[in-house]
């Protein structure tokens, strides 16, 4: 069972702190932090909705350093909110059952649950992609741009993050997955990659998507995410998020809803 | 930085963007594609540095990259290059990365650099033309550009990024002196001295904008800047001791040592000059071939050291003159002159005593025959 670890169990990077600390303050809620062995990702925080407490912050069991820069991404997304009412992506579930039944035919030597569970898990993957690749890009920049001592394991994550997604260029990965639903996110791949490979000073990261063309819906994105050319202000999250979805035509896939305290 | 992690990945063929190929490289599956698309990855890697190995099986290309342990990032070599001036090592580690990513401002600035200092000036203006549309901030990409146009002889197309430069950088001295180069080129003398004395002013350690500095009050008509521009000649010397520049600077000095000299003269011969062109004549005439030879060879050796000959008060001396003694440097010169003229017909001394020298002449005539 997870158990709620508190600040005095596990040491974390100063900028970690200072993370945690400031969307305290900016929030006016607490961030409870939980050691969780059997996360599968190092860190993800749920945001309090109206009527919460506090924060939760999840992080796996470990000294992990990886963890302390994924607590600062995490605390630094959510305090790109605005104040007052959050607006929030939901499924739209005509689009969610599209995909399934697309899925289905894709796959017909599934059973129908599990045909079912996979064309969900890919819809919702989209949506997850969509909802944090383009603000997490303003994010990342962010912490670089201001040194931290995370900014070791911040390479490494991304570095890892766009070599994991290499397997998805795979012939046999493309053959599994709706169309559209597989050039929008090898899309947002491309994007992650040449934005991480440049933040990194290591623009090879991004050859395995230039050979394949994606090179220039690439820039478009990240150009949408970071702004171009006379831009004076930071989009909002909303407005990246469906500025991608235009870009990717993927609109109308997911329904804003506002959270209200 | 971390260590770079190793790269494996697949791709379909048929995926392969051809537009990254030469055109008869691209039909897909046959020979010159697969060699075409192995060079393209070999490329792409070359800044990273390691190993890349390509393979094609049931048309799927496999790509494996793996790293050289403790190699330097591809900026930091990149860099290296550029400031050792290994230019050939740098071009094809640019030329990669502005593939990778086409809008990278400092590789075209850089790139842009590199073709311009070896003259490909429309390759030079074409990528920092690119610099500057992506970032017109960027002050030092304004400079390049102009300098670019300068080189091709567009002095019309370096004057704007030359000002945009001078505008968004108003202490940067390359700018500056840039810009009042190309109004001195123009011939407007006046419009450049504010620059170049701004340059001067920010950067009084390069001998270059002293130089350029005291040309350009030369360069005014009807005004009078001769001891300013000599002490600026003097400072450039000293930080320029020897080499092109200071070859220049002290042709320079010659010339205007002599305009002083005319001026004062108010259009006459100098005496001073006759009567010292006169006795060194009598000098090198009363020598042996070696003696006049070492004399000759002492007084350029002294004036390469710079002679300000209208200061009568800077003595040198000369250990194969009358017995080694203290000269003025006005003195120097006519010695000087005088073995060009008698040694080195039809040399260049760097100083006009054309005049005084056949009233000289004629002195030594006179008294020969008297």
């Amino acid at each position: 069972m997870p158990e709620p670890s508190g600040r005095g169990r596990r040491e974390f990077l100063p900028s970690a702190n200072q993370a945690i600390a400031e969307l305290e303050k900016a929030t006016g809620k607490p961030v409870q932090i939980v050691e969780d062995p059997e996360l599968n990702v190092l860190a993800t925080i749920r945001r309090a909705g109206p009527g919460e407490a506090s924060h939760v912050l999840r992080i796996k069991s470990g000294e992990n350093r990886a963890a302390d820069y994924l607590i600062v991404f995490e605390c630094r997304m959510a305090l790109r909110d605005d104040p007052g009412p959050r607006a929030v992506l939901r499924d739209n579930p005509a689009v969610r059952e599209r995909v399934i039944s697309e899925c289905e035919e894709l796959h017909p030597q599934l059973p129908p649950a599990r045909a079912q569970e996979l064309g969900s898990f890919i819809y919702r993957g989209l949506i997850l992609q969509l909802r944090s690749m383009g603000p997490g890009m303003l994010v990342d920049r962010w912490i670089r741009q201001h040194g931290l001592d995370v900014s070791e394991a911040q390479g490494q994550a991304i570095e890892s993050e766009i070599t994991n997604n290499l397997a998805a260029l795979k012939p046999s990965t493309r053959a599994n997955y709706p169309a559209k639903v597989y050039e929008a996110s090898i899309s947002m791949n491309a994007a992650y990659a040449i934005h991480g490979g440049d933040l990194l000073g290591k623009p090879y990261l991004a050859v395995p998507y230039l050979s394949q063309g994606y090179g220039e819906i690439g820039r478009r994105l990240i150009s949408l995410a970071v702004g171009g050319k006379g831009q004076t202000q930071e989009l909002t999250e909303q407005q990246i998020i469906d500025a991608w979805a235009q870009e990717l035509g993927v609109e109308g896939w997911y329904e804003w809803t506002e959270l209200s305290e | 930085m971390s260590e770079p992690q190793p790269i494996r990945f697949s791709v379909p063929e048929e995926g392969f963007d051809l537009s990254l190929l030469p055109e008869a490289a691209r039909q897909r599956g046959s020979h010159a594609f697969r060699e075409a698309v192995t060079t393209y990855y070999k490329d792409a890697y070359r800044e990273a540095g390691g190993r890349v190995d390509v393979g094609f099986s049931d048309g799927v290309i496999e790509v494996a990259w793996e790293p050289q342990a403790g190699q330097l990032p591809a900026s930091a070599t990149i860099n290296e290059h550029l400031q050792a001036g290994r230019y050939d090592e740098a071009i094809p580690l640019l030329r990669t990365r502005l593939q990778l990513e086409p809008d990278h401002v400092e590789s075209l600035y850089n790139l842009g650099m590199v073709y311009s200092d070896r003259m490909q000036l429309t390759e030079a203006r074409e990528l920092l033309g690119r610099a500057v549309e992506l970032d017109p901030g960027d002050a030092n990409a304004q400079v390049a550009l102009g300098i670019a146009a300068l080189r091709d002889n567009d002095a019309d197309a370096a004057q704007g990024p030359l000002e945009k430069a001078v505008v968004l950088e108003p202490r940067n001295p390359f700018a500056l002196r840039t810009l009042g180069q190309l109004m001195l080129m123009k011939g407007d003398a006046p419009m450049a001295l504010p620059h170049l004395r701004a340059a001067a002013t920010v950067a009084p350690q390069d001998p270059i904008n002293l130089f350029t500095y005291a040309q350009c009050m030369l360069a005014i008509e009807g005004e009078s800047h001769e001891a300013e521009a000599d002490e600026l000649f003097q400072r450039a010397l000293r930080l320029a001791p020897v080499g092109d520049l200071a070859e220049k600077i002290k042709n320079q000095q010659r010339r205007l040592a002599d305009r002083v000299m005319r001026a004062n003269a108010q259009g006459m011969p100098r005496m001073d000059a006759v009567m010292y062109l006169s006795s060194a004549l009598e000098a090198y005439r009363a020598m042996e071939p070696e003696g006049q030879k070492q004399l000759l060879a002492e007084a350029a050796a002294v004036g390469q050291k710079g002679l300000t000959i209208n200061d009568p008060d800077q003595m040198h001396q000369l250990r194969q003159y009358q017995g080694g003694v203290s000269v003025s440097a006005l003195q120097v010169a006519c010695i000087y002159y005088v073995g060009v003229q008698l040694f080195l017909p039809g040399q260049d001394a760097g100083i006009d005593f054309a005049r005084e020298y056949e009233l000289a002449k004629g002195m030594a005539e006179g008294q020969a025959a008297s």
